[in-house]
């Protein structure tokens, strides 16, 4: 594949530049957040100097920036970079930068309202709890911004399919469509919640608002977005992995069939995180538990498609026996830096996915819903395999962007091993808690481990005390890689400044698979399995609630107005 | 490292299907053992 | 598609398929299910117990910033209770911990699961939604007592 007759426009490098650069230093003060909540948690501070005593503030913080701010960003750069180089097409230069322009300007006015203390309502923004207003239009630039981004790629998408008539598309085009395609539906009900219901209640012109339908609207997309935040890693492990490793893809029609299956099952499955929920059937919960399961099947296959093509790299490079390909893979060799950001990821997302499953098992959800055992999961899918793609993306895009040479490789390729032993630690300390009834969200330095206060469960500590460990060592990498990314931002340019590249490389089995090839069925399908799944849904929660709900502050139990 | 063009004859993932029964088995043990946790409490 | 391929799929189905029937057997014969929906049950705004029958309790209970009306509530060993659950002001959630329930207190919705104590014991709750400044303070207990020791159902406030 030659593609020396396409170069990116210096635009498009200083765009997808600073759509990596900004989001990374609001990543960091969200991961700074993150640990101080470990020392929260155990009543080893009650203040931190940055954020000051209030706990829950630092945690919208920490969910808001880096599960939505940084994630997008991410994607969209991921997907400004990938599809022009894959289809050879230069972007359009000010669409995107309007798409970047909305994100950075949304992006900074919810930080900003969340760092002044207006809008303590955790990341999940349940009413009636209220934020200030400017915290959801903050967050709806960002969304607009990364419609825009996508719109930009779909006719470029379409003409190449035209003037390409016959060929497959490249997978990493596949794969950011999916990504978007599932982001574009599963943002339409959030916009519909917070533009139609938050935003006017917030701003005072009706007084009350439904609050089971907003839940349940959230969720509509809460889900999905999980996927969103996943599917780039699977672009990166797909399209990336392979060839890094020194082999090829598997199978092609695999990850054709992977991504189709992911536009036709990550929606209707919302309902899933609401399995605890009153006024909606249990029938219907059912039928989200089931839809989930099927979400899983392409992530199961995902396990063995790329555990074969690292196999077939690990022969490859001369190794043996059953396992012996193991060895041979390149965690660490320094200028196969990259690799070591995807394999730990994957390792991590073995007890991601079966923690993930747990949790959508219709009434074994029971056991683990709001404990400490959700963000133990959760930290073992997007802290864990996105979090690592993305870091590892984000410095090789800013490597090929900027023309910079990746600057102290042997401290960069260590990061996700050091990462990995940390949130190994914290997650099985937090689950552990979670399942003798440790809450999540819940600062239990103040009470639950604080031994003077009448609360305090003795049990729990050293499940709270693993988790700053295992905490304490997640920052410490996060350190480390900060500080080899902005080195890498501000080192001088390579002598030879060559065209942007991405190490893609032609799968083993190439099948046809013509059926794969077209978006629009799995779209349409998608739009049929919602409409049945949430139907049902809506109309329960409309039928079995009554009245609306004023506005509250989180500092009084009697409402705003 | 070899050259990259030249593909291995007829390679077959033992080591792959091997390690996804390995995964798989490993799931089955994690997700039955919160199964009964969840009986057992009643 | 190759045979290890289709292996692969294979299982992965069957993983899925033998969970999904672990789950059905649960639900339809040790009857541990997820709540439902709930219309037969008029609103209510104070909490109340009383007794239903020799062994069950009907024990509608409200959720506010920041406590569980009633936090405290003593029954003897083998009762059933009936709990239906909502909130007054914002989104609240209950777990019993060691038991099989785990609701979210919703305004504007009842929430309702039963649950049966076998065992003599202390069983803590803890809200487990951000409800704001204070929500790590909500929380309360049941106390089970053996039947012969046990002088009457109370329930009251506080949490402790």
């Amino acid at each position: 594949m030659s593609t020396l007759d396409f170069r990116f426009t210096k635009s498009e490098k200083n765009l997808n530049s600073t759509l990596i650069i900004i989001p990374m230093v609001l990543l960091f003060i969200g991961i700074y957040g993150g640990f101080m909540q470990t020392l929260f948690r155990a009543g080893i501070v009650q203040s931190d100097p940055f954020m000051g005593g209030e706990y829950y503030k630092g945690l919208t913080i920490h969910g808001v920036l880096n599960a939505i701010v940084f994630t997008t960003f991410f994607a969209v750069a991921l997907g400004n970079a990938v599809i022009p180089w894959s289809l050879k097409m230069n972007l359009n230069s000010k669409v995107a930068w309007l798409s970047g322009i909305l994100m950075l300007v949304g992006s900074v006015i919810t930080a900003l309202v969340m760092v002044a203390g207006e809008a303590t309502v955790l990341y999940t923004f349940y009413p009636p709890l209220k934020a200030h207003p400017l915290f959801y239009i903050g967050l709806v630039l960002v969304v607009v911004g990364s419609w825009v981004a996508f719109f930009n790629w779909i006719p470029m998408y379409l003409r190449w399919r035209k003037e390409n008539a016959g060929e497959k598309t490249p997978i990493a085009v596949v794969g950011m469509f999916t990504t978007f395609i599932v982001w574009f539906i599963a943002t339409l009900s959030v916009a519909v919640e917070i533009l139609v219901f938050l935003l006017p209640w917030s701003l005072g012109l009706v007084d009350e608002v439904n609050v089971m339908l907003a839940r349940t609207l959230f969720w509509f997309f809460g889900h999905p977005l999980v996927y969103f935040w996943l599917l780039p890693a699977y672009v990166m492990y797909y399209a990336f992995l392979p060839k890094i490793a020194g082999g090829r893809l598997y199978s092609d029609m695999a990850a054709r069939l992977v991504f189709m299956l992911f536009i036709v099952f990550s929606v209707p499955v919302g309902t899933h995180h609401q399995y605890m929920d009153p006024a909606i059937g249990s029938q219907w919960k059912f039928l989200h538990g089931v839809f989930t399961f099927a979400v899983a099947f392409p992530s199961l296959i995902t396990a063995f498609t790329i555990a074969a093509s690292l196999e077939y790299a690990g022969r490859k490079r001369g190794g043996t026996g059953l396992f012996g390909w193991i060895k041979k893979l390149p965690f660490f060799e320094k200028d196969s830096w990259f690799f070591s950001y995807l394999i730990a990821g994957l390792v991590i997302f073995i007890f991601g996915g079966i923690s993930g499953i747990v949790n959508a098992s219709y009434q074994m959800n029971t056991v683990v819903h709001n404990t400490a055992w959700i963000p133990g999961h959760f930290h073992l899918t997007v802290a864990g395999p996105v979090l690592l793609a993305f870091l590892g993306g984000s410095m090789y895009l800013i490597h090929q962007f900027m023309g910079k040479p990746v600057k102290m490789k042997g401290w960069t390729l260590s990061v996700p091993y050091i990462y990995t032993i940390g949130v190994f630690i914290f997650s099985w300390g937090m689950m552990r808690g979670g399942l003798i009834g440790m809450p999540r969200r819940t600062n239990t330095g103040a009470s639950y481990a604080n031994p003077e206060s009448m609360l305090y469960q003795p049990d729990w500590m050293p499940f709270i005390d693993i988790s700053v460990i295992g905490g304490s060592i997640m920052f410490l990498a996060i350190v480390i890689y900060i500080v080899a990314f902005f080195a890498t931002v501000s080192a001088r340019s390579e002598a030879t400044l060559e065209a942007v590249t991405f190490p893609v490389t032609a799968p083993l089995h190439d099948e046809p698979a013509n059926w794969l090839r077209n978006f629009k069925p799995y779209i349409y399908i998608a739009i049929v399995l919602i409409v049945l799944s949430y139907t049902p849904v809506i109309l329960d929660v409309l039928e079995s609630t009554t009245g609306g709900s004023l506005p509250y502050s989180p500092n009084s139990p009697v409402p705003l107005r | 490292m070899e050259k990259e063009d030249k593909d291995l004859e007829g390679f077959s993932p033992k080591g792959a299907v091997a390690f996804f029964l390995i995964m798989i088995t490993v799931y089955v043990v994690m997700w039955f053992s919160l199964y009964f946790e969840l009986i057992g409490r009643g | 598609m190759d045979k290890s391929e289709k292996l692969a799929l294979n299982v992965s189905g069957l993983l899925l398929v033998v969970f999904l029937v672990a789950i059905v057997y649960a639900s339809v014969a040790k009857e541990v299910d997820v709540p439902t929906c709930i219309t037969d049950m008029e609103p209510f705004a104070t909490d109340t117990l009383f007794q239903t029958g020799p062994d069950s309790y009907e024990l509608q209970m409200v959720a506010r910033m920041w406590a569980f009306q009633p936090g405290n509530i003593t029954l003897p060993a083998g009762s059933t209770v009936d709990l239906y659950l909502t909130s007054q002001d914002i989104i609240h959630g209950f777990k019993i911990t060691g038991k099989n329930l785990n609701l979210m207190a919703v305004p504007g919705a009842i929430n309702y699961m039963s649950v049966t104590f076998e065992e003599p014991g202390v069983y803590d709750f803890a809200c487990h939604e951000f409800c704001g400044a204070a929500h790590h303070t909500m929380a309360g207990k049941f106390t089970i007592v053996e039947e012969e020791a046990f002088e009457g159902e109370t329930f009251g406030e506080g949490s402790l």
